[in-house]
């Protein structure tokens, strides 16, 4: 499973163009699939380096989770002692809000971060965290990073972290457990093949797009998402959404930006129905994705009118 | 430009320099000892955390000297008190350089953001320094260029804070706001050098910012090569704003208000503004990340050192001026 994060391509391009565009392509590309979970090798860059208990660890004892949905993953193969850090994000279970905070996404401490000894780091590498995972690695402190956007990416964040953390087993589990409950999602609901607009925020109107865990939700329960072209998020005003004319709008941050997107849609003379879950759901991916579908299929199956 | 009513004594220069020195090194070695989880002794001065601290600590002083130094050579080059290194576009050029790397190469090492900001930095320099050259009025036409090329550039930044998804323009955002790291051994030797030289020299030609301070035509009378001592004054003040803030954002506010407040409060010469400002700069840069740091414990992030500047500087700055002016009404008054 490690593989080079930043490896230079295998590809020989024959001109110097080709090159260099092979050469950027390589730092965000493997050979096979650049977003499954791999280790960040070691850098070279001249840091010393931290005492870690042992310098390749077969059994980690002490992790640092750099984001959500690792923390609720490493909660749920029952890894909770094992946690040593984790974000001001990290609220699922419950429990992960008493562990020690480092940082946010981009706003991590790397002194706290370093302070806590800890012989892993999981993160799911973004912009403002390049640097620091450089430098962590550079302490000789293992870093595993792990990809969210889409189910498919889901099931192999909980594979990889089982495989590193030896729960493979409780992986299995977890990833049964996440198959059946999609299934049964699908079972219960009644709508299909219906254009859905799935909103994520009120102000401004942001959709869910394509290549996105909530596309991966519509696709499970028979649906397409009205936004299936552009970016994976994308800001829409009212004349490109209602442009977009999906039969049915969700918005699945919750009440009450659902108040708030249902004001604006009615001003704006939009007739469309507007859905919204007593509480957010589809916001952010991991081990529980299926309970979310299960919300959202059973919330779109509530509407008689629309049932066919 | 404000000058010095009473002429500047060695014993006064050295006496400030002095003090000014003496604040650097106290408050180095304070921020030294201060950790996210609030004051903290290491076990041993090889402690490793300890080690990366005083990096970030000495990248602060780097950063803080750098920016105030620059920002008192800029409102002397261009004899206008408003000019700060983040004004005359070079700090928009490089931003909008990293914007580039950031959004094209979002998986390129941090090495490709230092260059592409470095680029972007010295493209608007060389652009400036042709109408600074050529410019018969003094620096107004370089200033004014560096306005329009920094709105330029905030333009294409915003546009890529649109088109970028929220996690990336939350981290563009979160760089361009200004934020001292921990860099290698080498970065911060290299970093040093590249500050301390323009510096230095810049300090050791001082007197001559000083007479062209008075205006163009007197300092040519008085025997100086303005054209040249413009350009080499302009070049200095770019190389350290392009060589920070490819690594620590944009860091305001140190380079418009300290020059100033220590203008008022101590001497408008030059030769001790300076080297003064300088010292002072690093000193506050310094102290403010070690705020920054020192608050992770309450609020579970390190506030960014620019946002931290901005947010009490513009306060001192204004309650400075209100001072001053009840000062001048005060002695208008007595004068009646």
């Amino acid at each position: 499973m490690p593989r080079a994060f930043f490896s230079f391509s295998s590809a020989k391009p024959p001109a110097a163009y080709a090159f260099l565009v092979g050469f950027f392509l390589s730092f965000s590309a493997t050979a096979t699939n650049p977003r499954s979970p791999q280790f960040l090798p070691s850098s070279s860059m001249p840091f010393p380096k931290m005492n870690s208990p042992a310098e390749s660890p077969k059994s980690y004892s002490k992790v640092v989770s750099l984001a959500p949905v690792v923390t609720e993953t490493l909660f749920s193969l029952g890894l909770a002692k094992n946690i040593v850090g984790v974000t001001r994000f990290c609220d699922r279970p419950s429990q992960a809000k008493h562990k020690e905070k480092i940082g946010g996404y981009v706003d991590v401490s790397l002194e706290k971060v370093l302070s806590l000894r800890p012989d892993l780091v999981i993160a799911m590498p973004s912009l403002g965290q390049r640097a620091l995972l450089e430098q962590i690695a550079g302490q000789g402190i293992d870093v595993y990073v792990v990809f969210g956007d889409t189910l498919v990416e889901v099931k192999d964040l909980i594979a990889g972290i089982g495989a590193v953390m030896n729960k493979e087993k409780e992986a299995s589990f977890l990833l049964a457990e996440l198959e059946k409950g999609l299934k049964e999602a699908k079972a219960t609901n009644a709508i299909t093949k219906k254009s859905v607009l799935l909103l994520v925020a009120a102000a401004p109107l942001v959709a869910a797009g394509p290549t996105t865990f909530a596309n991966d939700a519509l696709r499970v329960l028979g649906l397409s998402n009205a936004a299936q072209k552009g970016p994976q998020w994308p800001v829409l005003s009212l004349e490109s959404l209602a442009a977009l004319s999906p039969d049915l709008i969700v918005v699945v941050s919750g009440p009450n930006d659902g108040k708030n997107v249902r004001e604006k849609v009615t001003a704006a003379g939009l007739k469309v129905r507007i859905l919204v879950p007593s509480k957010p759901i589809l916001m952010r991916p991991g081990p529980s994705l299926h309970l979310d579908v299960q919300v959202l299929g059973k919330l779109l199956s509530s509407q008689p009118k629309i049932a066919q | 430009m404000m000058t010095s009513t009473t002429p500047l004594t060695e014993k006064k220069r050295r006496k400030w320099l002095v003090i000014g020195f003496c604040a650097l090194t106290t408050s180095f070695a304070f921020s030294a000892f201060i950790s996210p989880d609030g004051w903290s002794s290491p076990a041993s001065f090889s402690d490793v955390l300890f080690q990366l601290r005083l990096r970030r600590v000495g990248m602060g002083v780097l950063a803080g000297m750098g920016l105030a130094g620059s920002g008192v050579v800029l409102q002397a080059l261009l004899r206008n008190p408003l000019a700060d290194p983040f004004i005359i576009g070079v700090s928009g050029g490089a931003a909008l350089g990293g914007t580039f790397v950031l959004v094209l190469f979002s998986g390129a090492p941090l090495l490709f953001l230092v260059a592409g900001a470095g680029t972007g930095a010295l493209i608007t320099t060389l652009m400036l320094a042709t109408f600074l050259v050529r410019s018969r009025r003094g620096g107004d036409p370089a200033l004014l260029a560096g306005v329009v090329l920094n709105a330029f550039a905030a333009s294409l930044i915003t546009l890529a804070k649109t088109l970028l998804p929220a996690t990336k323009a939350q981290a563009l955002l979160f760089w361009l706001v200004g934020r001292i790291g921990y860099p290698s051994t080498t970065n911060l030797l290299i970093t040093a050098g590249l500050i301390l030289t323009p510096l230095l020299i810049s300090v050791s030609r001082a007197g001559r910012l000083e007479l062209m301070a008075f205006g163009d035509d007197e300092a040519y009378r008085l025997g100086i090569d303005v054209r040249r001592e413009r350009l080499f004054f302009f070049f200095a003040a770019s190389l350290m704003v392009g060589v920070l803030i490819p690594q620590c954002g944009l860091i305001g506010f140190v380079g418009l208000v300290l020059p100033h407040a220590l203008r008022r409060l101590v001497d408008a010469d030059h030769r001790l503004l300076l080297p003064l400002s300088a010292l002072f700069g690093g000193a506050v840069v310094v102290l403010f990340d070690a705020a920054s740091r020192g608050l992770f414990f309450i609020l579970q992030t390190e506030l960014p050192v620019g946002a931290l500047t901005a947010l009490i500087g513009a306060p001192l700055f204004g309650w400075s001026l209100v001072v001053e002016m009840r000062g001048n009404d005060l002695k208008d008054a007595a004068k009646n």
